[in-house]
């Protein structure tokens, strides 16, 4: 006993949160090991120690039995500072290793959603505990054949994480393919859910994701029942779902609580929001530079009244106000919101209006880069944000060197991009290519929830939806 | 796949750029009058320059003249003359003082094909003083309802009909619209 007592501290070192603690029962040793930062040190005052000191030497061979915990388990010499780790208290008696739950509450429990805003529906947001998470899924789907497999991933952080899946709907295929792809990551450490993006992407060198990172439990259920799989993983607020499409990103959960009407409508305006967050600056620039002919006579005389005391070219100024754009997002984003609300204020209205007024810039180019920066904003995904972010100064580069032909030949690469993509191997473009007729009843336009029978049959073999199977 | 990227990228380095212009170094010409004398031409340029001012944007007209013998030579003339870029695209107006069914025609040699949209008038005053009256680019397109402009011309001329061409002039110090004078079969 002693023994491993003193190998345990070797290993662990100087670190001063683990206790050892010995006591006598009748002249027999029984020693306690925890983290007294993971531990709760009054459950283990009140449900152990004191149990403890209250039996004799002839029961702590049954003390598996004694202890009021549902938690016990009987553990290996390689295990031990393992479990310390995971919250659990181990006891060395009678020859026997034990190990007893005693976690301490160190999550800020269910909160309300930060990110993914919505007007109506559930408020509740993911957490950092992995069965709470869990837990928030299980109480919106509470069928048998929601199925969830575990892995532990992360040499260093042993980090739970869970593959969950609806059994009856889901493809075998895709569940293969996730648990393969994850069973082969040899890593430290897995910190937050973001570290799997990358290895769980089929293309790494696009900048469109195909993985979706959501903190709304409902979000996951819908994905759960369309036959996606979703990731948890523990000390992580953020869900992973997969496989994605592209029209995904232009869907929020906010779609199907209201009337479909409405919902096809902002659809529409989202569609819109993506061109004019992509191509807007591109397009200014080329009719500016190289296309005048392509605009009229009166909007001409205005942009030239507008540049006529600016000093840089257009694709200068263009890039500038881009680039001071994403300073202030960025400096704003790592603020807090009092401070935050401060820079706003003296970045976009401050220095927009001054620069204006000292000629630097023209109010025509601050009102393109505001209205294209604020469309991009329209989607909930960041990675989406960000694709966005990208193409917006691709374009803005090629319409700098070839105009409005620039424009074409990018947009001709994006499209390829687009079409080429896939998400564990579905086609990324899809209901549009490959175009599936059914599906069109869910991606721009809007089908009221009722009259929507069929699920993608990309996704699953298993495409009634519940009442209608 | 790489490759192709890069060989885009490097033509479009080398080959693109070609035709960029900023809007503050170009000269938009908005009506071009034209004097066929005996001997030679007189063409002027009327460029509009938009300026702000206070809050409102107010358009300035600048004119340029030149004499040659044909009107390439004025053209070119008027070039040199102007040191920003000469945009005609967005050419609204040509006026000219001769009915010569010539002249017009010779509009195909000068102006590139692609923009062949503007309004072709007549006048028998003097073309600057026209020119000067149209103090708004859009002045004197207002004062006529049947307008018709070079692209119709060609297309009458091709179809081998008649053109009808609008006669411009000053009475009691105002720019009026006069009559339609017909030019005639085109192919004359």
């Amino acid at each position: 006993m002693d023994k491993i007592v003193n190998k345990i501290k070797k290993t662990i070192g100087y670190s001063k949160d683990y206790i050892f603690k010995e006591i006598n029962i009748d002249k027999e040793k029984v020693y306690f090991m925890f983290s007294e930062v993971l531990c709760s040190g009054s459950d283990i005052n009140d449900f152990i120690l004191k149990k403890f000191s209250h039996i004799k030497k002839k029961d702590l061979k049954n003390i598996i039995n004694i202890l009021p915990d549902n938690n016990i388990k009987n553990i290996k010499e390689d295990e031990i500072v393992a479990y310390m780790n995971k919250g659990f208290i181990v006891c060395l008696v009678s020859n026997n290793i034990l190990a007893i739950e005693v976690k301490r509450t160190l999550e800020r429990g269910i909160t309300t959603i930060e990110s993914e805003l919505s007007i109506s529906g559930p408020k509740d947001s993911f957490s950092e505990n992995f069965n709470t998470n869990l837990g928030l899924i299980r109480r919106r789907i509470k069928s048998s054949n929601l199925w969830w497999d575990e892995i532990t991933i992360g040499k260093s952080s042993e980090t739970k994480v869970g593959i969950l899946y609806m059994n009856d709907i889901v493809e075998e295929d895709l569940v293969n393919k996730v648990k393969d792809k994850l069973s082969n990551i040899s890593i430290d450490a897995i910190i937050d859910s973001s570290y799997l993006k990358d290895i769980l992407e089929d293309n790494n060198d696009s900048f469109f994701p195909t993985i979706m990172s959501t903190e709304r439990p409902d979000k996951v259920s819908m994905a759960l029942l369309e036959g996606k799989i979703a990731i948890l993983i523990d000390m992580s607020s953020y869900a992973l779902i997969l496989p994605n499409f592209f029209i995904d990103f232009f869907h929020t959960v906010d779609d199907y609580y209201q009337k479909s009407i409405n919902t096809t409508f902002v659809r529409i305006i989202r569609l819109f929001a993506f061109f004019i967050a992509i191509f807007l600056p591109a397009a200014y620039i080329a009719v500016t530079t190289y296309n005048q002919d392509a605009i009229p006579m009166s909007l001409l005389l205005l942009l030239k009244a507008q540049r006529a005391f600016v000093p840089f070219p257009a694709v200068v100024e263009a890039l500038f106000m881009i680039i001071s754009f994403e300073i202030l997002r960025e400096s704003d984003l790592r603020m807090s919101s009092t401070t935050g609300s401060a820079i706003s204020i003296l970045g976009g209205l401050i220095l927009g209006d001054a620069a204006v007024s000292a000629g630097i810039m023209s109010p025509i180019m601050i009102i393109i880069i505001a209205l294209s920066s604020i469309a991009g904003f329209v989607f909930t995904s960041i990675e989406l944000v960000n694709a966005i972010r990208m193409y917006r100064i691709i374009f803005l580069i090629l319409s700098c060197i070839l105009g409005l032909y620039g424009i074409y030949l990018g947009a001709v690469y994006l499209l390829y991009k687009l079409i080429t993509l896939t998400s564990l191997d579905k086609p990324y473009l899809a209901p549009f290519s490959p175009f599936i007729k059914s599906e069109m009843r869910d991606s721009i336009y809007k089908e009221s929830n009722n009259s929507n029978k069929y699920r993608n049959p990309i996704l699953t073999k298993n495409k009634y939806r519940g009442r209608y199977k | 796949m790489k490759k192709l990227i890069y060989i885009v990228i490097f033509l479009c380095l080398i080959f693109g750029t070609n035709n960029y212009q900023e809007l503050n170094s170009i000269s938009i010409i908005t009506n071009i009058g034209i004097t066929k004398n005996k001997d030679n031409y007189n063409m002027i340029y009327q460029e509009i320059i938009p300026t702000r001012e206070d809050d409102s944007i107010k358009n300035k007209y600048k004119y340029y003249s030149t004499v040659g013998n044909s009107l390439e030579e004025c053209m070119k003339k008027l070039d040199e003359k102007i040191t920003k870029k000469i945009y005609l695209e967005h050419l609204e107006n040509i006026i000219i003082n001769t009915d010569d069914n010539k002249l017009i025609l010779d509009f195909n040699h000068i102006f590139d094909n692609e923009f062949d949209n503007f309004n072709v008038y007549i006048t028998y005053n003097k073309v600057k003083d026209v020119i000067k009256y149209s103090n708004n680019y859009k002045y004197i397109n207002n004062l006529v309802d049947n307008k018709i402009t070079y692209k119709k011309i060609k297309i009458n001329k091709y179809e081998n009909r008649k053109s009808m061409l609008p006669v411009i002039g000053i009475k009691n110090k105002n720019l009026v619209f006069i009559k339609y004078k017909n030019l005639g079969d085109i192919n004359d």
